[in-house]
């Protein structure tokens, strides 16, 4: 069900860690968080893909939180509503097979209010995204039950890959609302796979930490790309 | 020092919010309730509560739009300034959610949500009071145990480049070269189809377009705000209501990152779309990436490395009360961030090595001289409506053109010149007297350059 199609622990590889050196930020201990103006300094025949991903999911989540996580950036620990539309691009480089894959992955996260107040919010953050990522937190029961519906209604259009992600996932604490044999179920039902961030944020090797799961997305993405090909390639 | 806010409607004294920004306890429900109750009593009565002060704390009361009332409370600050900090809290609150939502509440419940989203913006500018409130005696007593924690990493920790965020007041930077940025400005608004435009460099105006300079100093500040206490993004599309100008229709505030420390933005209608803005940004500002990155070394200065002030000024700000700008500086003799790690001994510490008050500590003493002195004694009302409607010299001042404050660590000297403010912060070591002639050399310094453009 879950074939791999992008290296998984490249980025810890002596390669990879050379091509990461370009992604942090010589002033913090995270990454960095590139203008649109540039990229991370990398060969030039290196091969960027773009994706647009929409990131959903009940307020108060975690969903900024979560992105930041994944784009290696500090964060705010106090719960903050979004307005409005904030977009974050993450540069993320993966292997597959032999070639070096540069990723520019630009999330796009909603206010809830904002969304509701105005309807361009939603529709802006919907078209043409390349995939939706449904997160909901491990403490909050309700906001797991809800995202088979928000799968089913974000999805319209033309098949945005589906990624889950968890949030506040902990092994040890005890107020986990969701429990492991409910995401089997889920899995399986959906055939999604359910991605686990926990709360606490790391200094030290927050970037290994993050890239199974920035793996994953990536692969999600190509996988699509690949059955849209082939799909062309059947009916043409 | 804890500065409270709170906000209740008017018509049923239902709480909508309550913020605290402080150390202190929060304040206890039977407290709210009474202060909401007694200005209702009085209102029932035709008087009007404006302001009380116990032995600690000031309180004061401002009814908005006959719709909401906003209560602040706050150990060691004065009428003026809570009340200047409730104005600003509620337009920050027009900002986000627009001014038929508060003049009707229908439905309290949803205006409650409705209103987090303004909490960021509201605490960012109670932390300008907060600041503001350390009177001079604590902060000389702390000196010499925080100088020591300071000393060390002030620079990493990022502490040097917090804005100043006075209220009511837009923050701005002295650069040159910005004549070629200001042609990309100027297309890029063209492009995004608006007349209002700006380049924020670490969340202080660098340029603007006519009409942006135009908005009231308060909505430039909350703008600008906006983009500094968001999480970071790359990009941003926010809907936002302009207090004075157009408080009940909403534009679209977008901002794009250009390079770490520099973003543009634009107020837009219906279209372009965010990806656009994006795009547009790419192909206006494609050409300026390495000059857009050489201009972020001027924070937290912010003023150009050439220019060369007495060797006793710590640090400035500068206002210009036409406008509504001001440029703050605190660590205006400091070497230049590249040259900090190698020397860590700044020029100020070499002259004055046991007195040297740190970035932060001067930030605080200067917005506090200003809230406390200057603001009281340069600018009085009266001096406002004079510097705005009368402008010949015939008229006789009567207000104070200079006030100084002598501390044991650091001396504060304000002067006034037409429109002019100038704060200047010095070491304890420079003569009382001498503060007149350096402050208005470096007022001469800063504002004669036409190439400043101040």
């Amino acid at each position: 069900m879950f074939n791999s199609v992008v290296l998984r622990d490249w980025q810890s590889t002596a390669e990879g860690e050379t091509v990461l050196q370009h992604f942090y930020d010589p002033h913090s201990s995270g990454r960095k968080l590139f203008g649109i103006l540039e990229k991370p300094n990398l060969p030039a025949s290196v091969e960027e893909v773009s994706y647009k991903l929409f990131v959903g999911g009940r307020v108060g989540v975690g969903k900024t939180t979560a992105i930041a996580r994944l784009a290696g950036i500090p964060c705010q620990s106090t719960y903050i509503e979004t307005a409005g539309i904030h977009k974050t691009n993450i540069f993320w480089p993966v292997k597959i097979w032999d070639k070096t894959i540069l990723f520019k992955l630009q999330f796009w996260d909603a206010g809830e209010n904002s969304m509701k107040k105005y309807s361009h919010i939603l529709t802006a953050c919907k078209e043409k995204a390349d995939a939706v990522v449904l997160v909901f937190s491990y403490t909050d029961a309700a906001s797991f039950l809800e995202i088979p519906q928000l799968m089913s209604k974000l999805s319209q259009g033309h098949y945005p890959a589906k990624i889950v992600i968890g949030t506040r996932y902990s092994s040890t604490v005890g107020n986990q609302e969701v429990s492991s044999a409910q995401i089997q179920e889920f899995e399986l039902k959906w055939k999604v796979r359910v991605l686990r961030l926990n709360s606490s944020m790391s200094e030290r090797n927050e970037v290994h930490k993050i890239s199974p799961i920035m793996n994953v997305i990536c692969e999600q993405l190509w996988i699509r790309d690949q059955d849209y090909l082939l799909k062309q390639g059947l009916n043409p | 020092m804890t500065v409270h806010v709170l906000c209740v409607t008017s018509a049923g004294g239902l709480p909508l919010f309550t913020r605290k920004k402080g150390d202190g306890e929060s304040l206890p429900f039977s407290i709210v309730a009474s202060l909401n109750g007694v200005h209702m009593f009085c209102k029932s009565q035709d008087v009007i509560l404006q302001t009380t002060s116990t032995q600690d704390t000031t309180y004061v009361w401002d009814e908005f739009e006959d719709s909401i009332v906003l209560v602040a409370a706050a150990s060691c600050s004065s009428e003026v300034i809570l009340r200047k900090l409730l104005n600003a809290v509620f337009n920050s609150m027009l900002l986000l959610v627009g001014v038929d939502e508060i003049r009707n509440i229908r439905n309290p419940d949803r205006l409650k949500r409705e209103l987090r989203v303004c909490y960021p913006l509201i605490d960012k500018l109670m932390d300008g009071v907060d600041g503001s409130s350390v009177n001079i005696s604590t902060v000389t007593s702390h000196t010499s145990q925080s100088r020591n924690a300071n000393a060390c990493n002030e620079r990493d920790s990022g502490e040097s480049y917090f804005c100043g965020n006075l209220i009511g007041l837009s923050e701005t930077l002295l650069c040159y070269e910005s004549n070629d940025l200001l042609t990309c400005l100027d297309a890029y608004a063209d492009c995004l189809n608006s007349q209002f435009a700006c380049l924020l460099v670490s969340g202080r105006e660098l340029i603007a377009t006519p009409a942006w300079e135009d908005l009231h100093p308060l909505e430039r500040q909350l703008l600008t705000l906006l983009t500094v206490v968001a999480s970071p993004c790359t990009s941003s599309d926010t809907p936002v209501f302009l207090p004075f100008k157009s408080p009940s229709i909403p534009f679209r505030l977008v901002w794009v990152l250009l390079v770490p420390g520099v973003s543009v933005l634009g107020l837009c209608g219906p279209t372009p779309g965010l990806s656009e803005a994006e795009h547009l940004a790419l192909q206006c500002w494609g050409s300026s990436a390495d000059h857009l990155r050489s201009i972020t070394q001027i924070a937290p200065r912010n003023f150009p490395h050439s220019i060369h002030l007495d060797v006793n000024v710590l640090g400035f700000l500068l206002i210009n009360l036409d406008t509504g700008k001001y440029v703050l500086s605190y660590t205006a003799n400091d070497k230049p961030v590249w040259h900090a790690n190698d020397k860590p001994e700044t020029v100020a510490e070499r002259c004055n090595p046991i007195n040297a008050p740190s970035a932060s500590h001067r930030l605080h003493v200067l917005r506090t001289f200003y809230y406390q002195a200057a603001e009281s004694l340069l600018l009085t009302q009266g001096d406002l409506d004079f510097v705005k409607k009368v402008k010949s010299d015939s008229v006789k001042e009567s207000s104070a053109l200079e006030a100084y404050w002598c501390s044991e660590y650091h001396k504060c000297h304000g002067i006034r010149r037409s429109t002019n403010v100038l704060c200047v912060l010095y070491g304890s070591s420079v003569p009382t007297h001498t503060m007149r002639l350096l402050s208005q050399q470096t007022l001469s310094i800063l504002t004669t350059d036409k190439q400043l453009r101040w």
